[in-house]
């Protein structure tokens, strides 16, 4: 759909310049032109704009005081406060992740080698939720976990036990990670169902049990599915905002909390945009390095 | 007592029945192949025998050793796979190595030597560091038979290796397999639809239709005496006349309502019904027959086509077509009158 789009216009501009002719060297850049100049509008753009105004002071009247300052990056990564949000967002972060490859890898396998009927099923079932908007799937987590929820009303009236379920970190985990797990059981699913059927009768056939077959053969196959989804998952939970804000507790902040209150409640873009860049440069350099290490340990081509 | 021992295989899936009641010897460093149509049941009867199909009756014996329940990894066999099945993942060296690693406990030196050593065999030396993706089809295929052999298995099965290649890689990796099993002499099993592998390839064929055996025998006899229509028709090409078996001056002949065929086989019961066949090479034009009492019809051309090395002509005879080859470029057009003879022919079961 994008690309179609970006080919009219691709095309568009090379009718309309044309007449211009410019020198022929410029030929080859022409069809990046369009995704360039978009690219560059809509993201470089504002992330530049938004990494400059985190250097100047804010002022409650003229929002950004143009004098320059580096004491919102001295205090996100000083302060004992805003280190713990970004160690409370890595970890979480990690635990989503780590959630949703040990559920998400054994359904994305179960729809790759179930009866097409089946397949549909799982595969409807897992997508359901992303079909939810957000705001209605987390209340329907709040219905079900409140304290006067439904799962405490039937614990209170099996085993007279009443849990705390909401407003806290396993609340945020799952509702995190009931949305994004399609995300580790789509290309899983896919990498899977790539691979051919007689790879694992050879590996038997060969000496290895069905055991040895899966860890030697299919799981190192699948990885860069499995690598994939996992960094999906990663970098929307680091940047989650409206799910531990409704379904954590008070001391659920995550960067993207923190980021939201500041820039909406708060007004203090200049604080905001500091968040931001921290967050953006964290998430980078955690996906890099566990792409890195993945890359080396595995010998996963990518 | 045989090395390879099938009886009563038999494989049902519900009420289809896939391999039905089949059975059969092999001798040690024997080549067999099990040549039929699609469908015929020959794959399932490899699977069967390298344990990736439970068969619902029969002794399936390799070595003096039932394998009857051992799983796959256990029965020590080869099995080289259609679409080959390399690990993309792997160097050639470690796809060659892996059944080394899994089957003895062999140091990391006597695998090297022993993976080096095969490579060597299939003339790929020196290919250990390269990836399974960047090598040519032939290459891969070659890969495919290093990554069994160097197992030295007890037997060798393949599954139809080269239905996947063009033609003229085909035909050098089929000396490649035949080298290769003259050179170790493991005991193979080649499952193919292709006759002519079966019959280049093969010490013996066993020919399966519609899931049961019925025909076991050498290439040269296979081809020579099919003995059913079935197989005449499938190992080669064969024209068939219907007509009955009777006697002319005490001697059998093959009576059609426009002629007879004088019929070596002294044996042959006079019946009402009998089907004779005609390899297309033994339909003569225009040539003094040569065997039996001469008989020879006129014909006319209708049909040409132009093979390379052989040409096809369709000869009508009254009201019957005959195909017929002759070596070398066309001699006749379509519409000629020719005399048309039969240098050989046999009776096959209907």
């Amino acid at each position: 759909m994008l690309g179609t789009v970006l080919g009219m216009a691709t095309r568009l501009v090379r009718r309309v310049r044309k007449p211009v002719a410019l020198p022929d060297r410029f030929d080859g850049y022409a069809p990046i032109a369009v995704p360039a100049t978009y690219l560059l509008l809509f993201l470089l753009v504002p992330i530049a704009f938004a990494i400059f105004i985190s250097f100047f002071e804010y002022d409650a009247i003229t929002l950004i005081d143009w004098t320059f300052t580096t004491q919102y990056y001295q205090d996100l990564l000083g302060d004992s406060f805003y280190v713990s949000v970004l160690w409370y967002t890595v970890r979480l972060a990690f635990i989503v992740s780590a959630c949703a490859v040990l559920l998400g890898y054994p359904i994305g396998y179960y729809v790759a080698k179930t009866t097409p009927f089946r397949r549909q099923l799982a595969l409807l079932a897992v997508f359901l939720p992303l079909m939810v908007g957000t705001v209605a799937r987390i209340y329907g987590w709040i219905v079900l976990f409140a304290t006067n929820g439904v799962i405490n009303g039937f614990l209170g009236a099996l085993v007279g036990v009443e849990l705390s379920l909401l407003s806290n970190t396993f609340a945020v985990t799952v509702g995190l990670f009931s949305v994004f797990l399609p995300l580790v059981v789509l290309p899983v699913y896919s990498a899977i169902e790539d691979m051919p059927d007689s790879l694992v009768p050879a590996a038997r056939n060969l000496g290895a049990n069905r055991a040895e077959a899966f860890l030697k053969v299919e799981l190192p196959l699948s990885l860069p599915g499995l690598i994939s989804g996992t960094i999906f998952v990663f970098v929307l939970t680091m940047n989650s905002v409206v799910t531990p804000r409704l379904l954590g507790g008070r001391t659920d902040i995550t960067m993207g909390v923190l980021m939201y209150d500041n820039a909406v409640t708060n007004l203090n873009w200049p604080f905001a945009s500091a968040t931001g860049t921290v967050l953006t440069v964290t998430t980078t350099v955690l996906v890099y390095v566990y792409f890195k290490y993945v890359r080396g340990r595995m010998g996963v081509e990518t | 007592m045989s090395f390879v021992s099938l009886q009563n295989l038999t494989k049902e899936y519900g009420d289809v029945v896939a391999v039905d009641d089949v059975s059969i010897d092999v001798s040690e460093g024997e080549f067999v192949s099990i040549l039929g149509p699609s469908g015929s049941g020959k794959t399932t009867m490899l699977k069967a025998i390298a344990g990736f199909v439970e068969p619902t009756n029969g002794v399936i014996s390799v070595a003096g050793r039932d394998v009857i329940g051992l799983p796959p990894e256990d029965r020590n066999m080869g099995l080289v796979f259609q679409r080959l099945a390399l690990f993309p993942h792997m160097s050639v060296f470690d796809n060659v190595a892996f059944g080394l690693r899994h089957r003895e406990s062999l140091s990391k030196a006597e695998i090297e030597t022993r993976v080096e050593d095969i490579l060597k065999l299939v003339s790929l030396p020196g290919y250990g560091d390269r990836s399974i993706t960047n090598l040519s089809g032939g290459e891969q295929q070659r890969v495919a038979l290093a990554r069994v052999m160097v197992l030295e298995p007890d037997l060798l099965l393949y599954d139809e290796p080269l239905s996947d290649l063009d033609r003229q890689l085909r035909e050098e990796m089929r000396r490649e397999i035949k080298d290769l099993h003259d050179r170790m002499g493991i005991t193979s099993i080649y499952v193919t639809h292709n006759q002519r592998e079966a019959l280049t390839l093969s010490d013996r064929v066993l020919v399966l239709q519609d899931a049961q055996k019925v025909r076991c025998a050498p290439p040269s006899e296979i081809y020579s005496d099919p003995q059913s229509e079935f197989v005449a028709n499938f190992v080669g090409d064969s024209n068939f006349i219907s007509g009955q078996i009777g006697r002319q001056n005490g001697a059998p002949v093959f009576e059609t309502d426009s002629f007879s065929l004088p019929l070596d086989d002294a044996t042959a019961d006079e019946s009402d019904s009998s089907v004779l066949y005609i390899r297309p090479e033994d339909v003569k034009l225009n040539e003094p027959a040569t065997t039996g009492n001469g008989v020879s019809q006129p014909g006319r051309v209708t049909g040409t086509v132009h093979l390379g090395s052989v040409t096809e002509y369709d000869v009508e005879v009254g009201d019957r077509t005959f195909l017929a080859t002759d070596l070398g470029a066309p001699r006749y057009e379509d519409g000629d009158e020719v005399t048309v003879s039969f240098a050989d022919y046999g009776l096959v079961e209907a």
